[in-house]
């Protein structure tokens, strides 16, 4: 019985294995093969691995690579200063949210979360003829305020469930030293959440690295045109280099592949805490 | 400086200076812009006709409603819907049994597990794309090695398809999440109830019929509304495996089509409206569990 049991087990990682991990595994083997040998060979692995495509996208003077590495720049970049902009102002909201009691606070908190489920066709057309007017068309403050309007629901959330499972008496005990709100909030409540507050910080940088269609229509020059817009590219440009199209696409994976398997206890964790938006 | 007290008069003032940066931002980037859609819905925009204008009030719903390339993206959408609703359960609570279980390899099993919620949907689909690829891809290069069929199938010829796969890449980022929320709703089982159940005589089987599963519901609930989401609001997928163009498009690329390359934002916004008409249900139970989840803390 116990046997049994410990087959099961096993047949089920195993499982689970090449369902998370095969596709990933597949593209790295297509992107170490030539053009040529994609086409004539009948083995599975290919018999001479070249690395030549990773080295065309890595190269700063050749066309493809310089695209690509701006494409990485500008994801990188874009994914930071959001975490920047986002994370103080949900900050302070999650905080009021979560220990003042004002008037309108469950409409207003509710009003927030709604936003969550707004598809961002809804909203693009008029932000697009918005930001036309404002001059904020191809710059990345566009994007990131976009960003920031979309995930401050879930970093709120995240945030004020956790200050709210914080003991009022270590705040209170500060008030009494003289301390305002706002320094109670700097000097008690934040040091006690840094946990929470890095893996907000994570899925927002998740969140906007993954971004396709916001950037496709609010930003797609080069100047600040994200890695997920430059991939897409090279599908329509070199429809045929498919080892080219999977070397592309496993390094752009790399960033977010890295901090889910480093962090993965955070993300866990902010994963449960709040809904995340798919 | 602010030199409040807390809990002094000016306590009134403060929680609205606090959140003021972010309602600007929700009103001016979301309510205000999704108010304008819904107006935009009722007038004549068609930049391929520039003479037209106005408000023609429920025309471009009528027209939508009677044109078929609309259906067919609803029923699209719904078939994608089923699929990963189902699949997303399955494989979820099957997942969380699996990192349930106590064992040396925990840790690596759950990092594999979460990694292909963290990347981008975009190029999901371009991976998998080159796994169902007809020549070069893995399932026919194993199919024909496996002298299971003579030549390698057309995956992505095929709308039903390229539909069907399109729900196994959904599925590929949307099983890591739901399997966290059903691996913490089973860490919070209490441990004797299985132990008297045992007592009981009942078997794993039945445990898991008449404990586990009904433990669960509430967490099946709430993944049921997530993964509604994201089968509404399909898009990525869709496009890094077949395009824009094509008869596989769903809710959102068909609305993309008409919005940015037809340019008739009357009946592109209508459209949208509908899709958020559509996400009512969901929202509703999205809506009753942020609401429990209040009575909770």
């Amino acid at each position: 019985m116990k046997k049994k049991f410990q087959w099961v087990y096993i047949l089920s990682v195993a499982f689970l294995i090449i369902w998370s991990l095969g596709p990933i595994a597949w593209s790295i083997v297509m992107s170490v093969t030539t053009q040529k040998e994609m086409f004539s060979s009948t083995t599975i692995l290919p018999q001479e691995p070249t690395l030549t495509n990773y080295q065309k996208l890595l190269k700063q003077d050749s066309k493809p690579g310089s695209a690509f590495l701006r494409g990485m720049r500008n994801s990188l970049s874009t994914s930071i200063l959001t975490i920047a902009f986002v994370l103080p102002i949900a900050v302070l909201s999650a905080y009021a949210f979560s220990r003042i009691k004002f008037k309108g606070r469950e409409v207003i908190r509710i009003g927030l979360l709604i936003t969550f489920v707004v598809p961002a066709l809804a909203t693009i057309i008029t932000l697009y003829q918005m930001f036309g007017l404002w001059g904020l068309l191809d710059k990345k403050i566009g994007l990131i305020i976009i960003y920031a309007s979309s995930f401050f629901p879930l970093s709120v959330w995240m945030l004020s469930n956790h200050f709210c499972t914080l003991p009022r008496e270590l705040e209170e005990a500060a008030w009494l030293d003289g301390c305002t709100r706002i320094q109670g909030l700097f000097k008690v409540v934040l040091p006690l959440s840094y946990p929470v507050l890095f893996a907000a910080a994570l899925t927002i940088f998740l969140n906007t690295w993954n971004q396709f269609m916001i950037p496709l229509i609010m930003a797609p020059v080069p100047e600040t045109k994200p890695l997920t817009v430059v991939i897409t590219e090279f599908v329509t440009k070199h429809s045929t280099e498919y080892g080219m199209i999977t070397a592309g696409g496993l390094l752009a994976l790399i960033p977010p592949a890295f901090i889910a398997i480093i962090f993965r206890k955070y993300i866990a964790g902010g994963l449960v805490a709040g809904s995340v938006k798919g | 400086m602010f030199k409040q007290k807390p809990g002094s008069r000016k306590d009134t003032v403060l929680p609205y200076l606090l959140i003021l940066p972010m309602v600007l931002i929700i009103v001016g980037l979301v309510y205000y812009p999704v108010g304008r859609t819904i107006m935009t819905s009722f007038e004549a925009k068609d930049f391929t006709k520039p003479l037209q204008t106005g408000f023609v009030f429920l025309d471009n719903y009528k027209a939508l409603l009677t044109d078929s390339t609309i259906w067919h993206s609803v029923t699209n959408t719904l078939y994608v819907l089923v699929l990963i609703l189902v699949g997303t359960i399955t494989l979820g609570i099957f997942t969380s049994l699996v990192l349930f279980k106590d064992s040396p390899i925990k840790g690596f099993v759950l990092a594999i597990t979460i990694l292909p919620w963290a990347l981008p949907p975009i190029v999901n689909g371009l991976l998998w794309r080159g796994v169902f690829h007809p020549q070069f891809g893995i399932i026919n290069k194993l199919l024909l090695e496996l002298n299971i069929v003579e030549t390698g199938i057309q995956w992505l010829s095929k709308p039903f398809l390229v539909l069907t796969i399109a729900s196994l890449v959904v599925m590929w980022r949307t099983v890591p999440l739901a399997s966290m929320v059903f691996l913490s709703a089973l860490t919070a089982i209490p441990s004797d109830i299985y132990e008297s159940a045992q007592m009981d005589g009942c078997n794993s089987v039945s445990a898991f019929r008449y404990i586990t599963l009904p433990m669960l519901r509430p967490s099946i609930a709430i993944v049921l509304t997530l993964t509604s989401f994201v089968g509404v609001n399909l898009f990525d997928e869709i496009v890094s495996l077949t395009g824009f163009s094509g008869q596989t498009r769903t809710l959102l690329v068909e609305a993309y089509i008409r919005l940015f390359s037809f340019l008739n934002f009357g009946q592109g916004s209508a459209f949208v409206a509908l899709i958020m008409l559509a996400s009512a249900v969901p929202t509703y139970f999205y809506i009753r569990y942020l609401n429990a989840q209040v009575e909770y803390s």
